[in-house]
């Protein structure tokens, strides 16, 4: 099928691109189904986490144990029921990234991560209970 | 008491700060609700991103280029 993106324009993803999150993300709760794309090559850890339904909504995520040393998810039961998840091998998990054009402002989420079921393609953002991880953990500033 | 597993008590009152603890069990997560708000509120502003922003971040992952999971699709 092909899809509108505001990055990309138009293009064709196939049925087993799609990913749903039954609950939504926190703020777009509406939008159930997403879809994964690279960025380009110059942009290794980062992908697009695309709405299929509404083309001006993505998000940049990042794999956040490269960026954050140590770090854990943890996932409640009536979660990893939702997610179908059985073994830590399909899990994929993302951090959301915010991209201000000052590069001093960009961070990410370490907080609520994005959990994806990759054999099921099921997708939740999932608050941490952990006190210690940020909402916004600067790349840039030390 | 609410249903008949989650238990909130009053633990201290300071003027006008109440502080409540609450007693649930491991399978309901319990947020604050200001936690909460700022989620959707970062995740507003990364559908907000800045193209220039995201020109930026090339310089970011020529260093830590190390292995990914999973991986996109075009």
């Amino acid at each position: 099928m092909y899809i509108e993106t505001e990055y990309f324009g138009r293009i064709e993803i196939s049925d087993d691109d799609i990913m749903t999150f039954p609950e939504g993300i926190p703020g777009f709760e509406e939008l159930k189904r997403f879809t994964l794309l690279s960025i380009g090559e110059d942009f290794v850890n980062f992908f697009l986490l695309q709405s299929v339904d509404r083309p001006e909504i993505s998000f940049i995520v990042t794999d956040p144990f490269v960026i954050y040393n140590g770090y854990e998810v943890h996932i409640e039961d009536d979660d990893l029921e939702l997610l179908g998840i059985t073994s830590p091998d399909t899990v994929l998990t993302l951090a959301i990234a915010v991209i201000p054009e000052d590069p001093k402002d960009i961070r990410v989420n370490l907080k609520a991560p994005v959990i994806i079921n990759v054999d099921k393609k099921l997708g939740k953002q999932i608050l941490q209970q952990n006190e210690s991880l940020p909402i916004r953990y600067y790349l840039n500033r030390s | 008491m609410i249903g008949h597993d989650i238990e909130i008590s009053l633990i201290d009152i300071q003027g006008d700060q109440v502080r409540l603890g609450i007693k649930a069990p491991k399978s309901i997560a319990v947020h604050r609700k200001e936690i909460y708000e700022e989620i959707i509120r970062e995740n507003r502003l990364a559908t907000m991103n800045s193209l220039a922003g995201i020109a930026k971040l090339k310089k970011h992952t020529e260093n830590g280029a190390e292995d990914k999971e999973g991986g996109g699709k075009n």
